[in-house]
């Protein structure tokens, strides 16, 4: 071999060689690569978090969340009439439509320690309504719901199922506003609406924030969607009725909604489909925000390999790893964790 | 300067410290952030179990996501923990709807660095593969200018180091195809080939040439040897999609060439959607005869030539308008010629080289970013008043002020390679090219 002449071939060894450990890398990189402990203590929790490699975290102290769902039910059946907008997409981009969103709920919800994600159709959204809702999370992308489900009259399943503790996550147009007859949609209008958030409360324009809600959760949660449409105006919904507010806000409305119904509760997240929206609904649903939820404290910090720390007291802490580009997210509940201390407190208190 | 006959020598170490100084100040304070945070929620897919196409952000075929895997292991060496931020105070940058999108997501300073440093090992190994051709087909001293040319080659600095864009990679896997073959390794060059177009498509253009220059090369066992290629990259290729086929994203991961001719690329108006997959099998056509006049030609010197006629092909294929950082791949070519072959080329080329560059710059106060979000170099309000000098409204074709001054230039940046493309083919009809390319004659 002439070391002078052959110098290129090295290098296309080389480069070929480095490409395969990449695609190594890339397929084998995943949620067991992260973990974290939280020991929850009269008046503060501490916890130890773990990262193969450099990464920003953020310790979330919470009241009042509602806890990891059981089950997370995303709902897609193309069957039924939706009432979605077609957004832009990037140049070379698969274009964003409600089956690609659906598509990617499992692996968004996964990364952040939701594990049971399945799709169903509007059969199988029915049969669920039919049992306790509480625990139970459903998603709702598509607009418009079956008829079977939601049509348009307090009597219908939907409204069982939540206030029986269930958890509809909204996304994509205004709720209750239309259901879908087979392939026909029907419009309830704004009545449809009061249903679910006990008033009229939904402005069908186009709107974007551009401050964050003062409670400190968009950083807290690195949330990123700032579109506002089809969310509720705050001032409108009823007093009798628990409520909270998270993300970015232009003071009326905010990118996150939760409101109340019954033992459940309804949450919307603002504006049309991008991907902003579905990382927001995937930190929503882990998190475990509920209309009560108050955030306590929040830690931010840097962790290669381990690190440990303390913060203020609270019933559940959402631990989260990359910031606005995440990588891991688990929530941990004071409860649960008393149930199996010796789990949860593999940590030892710093 | 480069008169001495080793590669490394005290002209082309200076050139090597010169490049490397500038990529690194320019690359740090300057970065198009929009691909740059593509980079990093690509990373960070792949990072929470998602790989490249399981959740949305990666719109390539799969190659460069496996160098952003790799990739990702030598940046955290260095604990680079943090890639970008989301600012609210930016939020209304994403309002407008411009040719080049804008972002509030601002990456870091040290990941801007991170990809500086990936894109300027790449420059250097493209640098040195150039001198490697021109060495082993013209001369030491031309193969050491065409490396510095190509080096402080400003358009390369602009599209690696602030574009953060990987088109410097896809060079150097052409230019490692052109080697292997050279040096008969027909089985890894077929490997390189298809990661090469894997990586960016625009390689691809040079297939038909590839298998002239092997048959023209060995007319007694060239049979072997191109199946010896196919090999190389069916198998190759295979590896690289393997992961797709399984988990069923394969469809996905050719996302880029089928969105560009289907409805949803909603950025794309009617003309470009429908005028550039024209364009391109008109480009497959030329290239079908080129490299047929190729292997019907008897040429002086076969190497001498191949280049030649690789470089036409280059020529044709980016008179079609695009983005700025598609150009690249015409420049390596473009040195080798004008410095070795026809010193006319000389000042279209470096006409074309500033026109590049001032192309690729032209998403100008985005550029800014990270240093007035990271730094103290530049204030937000002095950011603003920057941006809205370009966020006005023009009444001409309704564009905002960024598209227009993009569009300007863009013309102005063809004007350059119609000089270069007319130069090269009125030199190529009057016989007067370079003696060594005596094929053509």
């Amino acid at each position: 071999m002439d070391a002078r002449k052959d110098l290129p071939v090295l290098i296309a060894v080389i480069l070929l060689a480095l490409i395969l450990a990449g695609e190594f890398v890339v397929f084998s990189a995943g949620h067991g690569d992260y973990g974290s402990d939280v020991v929850f203590g009269e008046d503060s929790i501490s916890y130890e978090i773990r990262s193969n490699g450099p990464h920003v975290y953020d310790v979330v102290v919470m009241d009042g969340s509602a806890g990891s769902p059981t089950d997370v039910s995303v709902y897609y059946d193309p069957s039924y009439a939706s009432n979605i907008s077609d957004v832009m997409v990037a140049v070379g981009g698969r274009a964003l439509d409600q089956e690609y969103y659906v598509q990617q709920m499992g692996g968004t919800l996964r990364m952040r320690g939701v594990d049971d994600v399945s799709t169903i159709d509007a059969d199988d959204m029915l049969a669920l309504m039919e049992s306790p809702g509480k625990g139970h999370a459903l998603v709702c992308l598509s607009g418009s719901l079956p008829s079977d489900v939601y049509d348009g009259t307090p009597d219908s399943p939907v409204f069982k199922w939540l206030a029986s503790g269930g958890r509809l996550y909204w996304a994509g147009n205004a709720i209750g506003a239309y259901c879908s007859e087979g392939e026909t949609l029907r419009d309830i209008g704004s009545e449809g609406t009061a249903l679910f958030l006990g008033s009229d409360c939904i402005e069908g324009d186009s709107r974007i924030a551009y401050g964050e809600c003062p409670d400190g959760s968009c950083s807290a949660f690195s949330f990123q969607n700032n579109q506002i449409a089809y969310s509720p105006s705050i001032g409108k919904l009823p007093s009798d009725r628990a409520h909270a507010h998270f993300g970015f806000s232009d003071g009326e409305r905010s990118s996150i909604s939760l409101i109340q119904y019954g033992e459940g509760f309804v949450c919307i997240i603002g504006g049309d489909y991008s991907n902003f929206q579905r990382i927001d609904l995937g930190q929503v649903i882990a998190s475990g925000l509920s209309p009560t939820t108050v955030i306590v404290d929040h830690i931010h910090g840097s962790v290669n390999g381990r690190t440990t720390g303390t913060a203020l007291a609270g019933d559940h802490v959402y631990i989260s790893l990359g910031g606005y580009f995440p990588v891991y997210g688990e929530l941990k509940e004071a409860d649960r964790c008393s149930m199996t201390r010796s789990s949860c407190a593999r940590a030892s208190p710093p | 300067m480069f008169d001495d006959t080793k590669f490394l020598c005290k002209g082309i170490a200076a050139v090597i410290i010169i490049g490397l100084v500038i990529r690194f100040v320019v690359g740090g304070l300057l970065t198009y952030n929009y691909d740059v945070y593509h980079w990093a929620l690509t990373i960070s897919n792949f990072e929470a179990g998602n790989d490249l196409y399981g959740t949305a952000g990666y719109y390539y075929t799969p190659v460069w996501g496996y160098i952003l895997g790799i990739f990702s292991r030598f940046y955290e060496l260095f604990g680079i923990d943090m890639l970008g931020e989301r600012f609210t105070d930016l939020l209304f940058v994403e309002d407008l709807n411009t040719l080049s999108p804008h972002t509030a997501f601002v990456t870091t300073i040290p990941f801007n660095i991170a990809v500086t440093a990936l894109m300027a090992v790449s420059d250097l190994v493209s640098a040195y593969l150039l001198f490697w051709i021109v060495r082993e087909t013209y001369d030491v001293r031309k193969a050491k200018i065409c490396f510095a040319v190509w080096f402080l080659c400003p358009f390369a600095i602009a599209v690696g180091s602030i574009g953060g864009m990987f088109d410097s990679i896809s060079i150097m896997m052409a230019l490692l195809c052109i080697c292997l073959l050279m040096r008969n390794q027909e089985l890894l060059a077929g490997a390189m080939f298809t990661t090469a177009v894997l990586f960016k498509l625009f390689p691809a253009f040079l297939f038909f040439l590839f298998i002239a220059y092997i048959i023209v090369k060995h007319r007694d066992d060239w049979k072997l040897r191109i199946a010896k290629a196919g090999i190389g990259a069916i198998l190759f290729g295979g590896v690289l999609m393997l992961p797709m086929a399984l988990n069923g994203t394969l469809m996905d991961s050719l996302s880029l060439i089928t969105a560009r001719t289907s409805s949803d690329a909603l950025y794309l108006s009617e003309i470009v959607k429908y005028g550039t997959p024209l364009a391109y099998v008109l480009e497959i056509v030329a290239a079908a005869i080129l490299a047929h006049v190729f292997l019907k030609t008897k040429h002086g010197n076969d190497d001498r030539s191949f280049l030649f006629y690789c470089f036409l092909m280059m020529v044709l294929l980016f008179l079609i308008p695009g983005a700025p950082q598609y150009h690249l791949l015409l420049i390596p070519f473009l040195i080798m010629i004008a410095i070795c072959a026809d010193a006319k080329l000389r000042i279209p080329m470096a006409i074309l080289f500033v026109t590049a560059s001032v192309h690729m710059l032209s998403p100008l106060v985005m550029d800014f970013l990270s240093l007035t979000m990271y730094t103290d170099l530049m204030s937000l309000d002095a950011w603003t008043s920057f941006y809205n000098m370009f966020a006005f409204h023009s009444d001409f074709m309704d564009m905002p002020g960024f598209d227009l001054w993009s569009t300007i230039i863009g013309i102005i940046d063809l004007i350059a390679l119609i000089l270069v493309a007319v130069t090269t083919f009125v030199r190529l009809l009057s016989k007067r090219t370079e003696s060594a390319l005596d094929g053509l004659r």
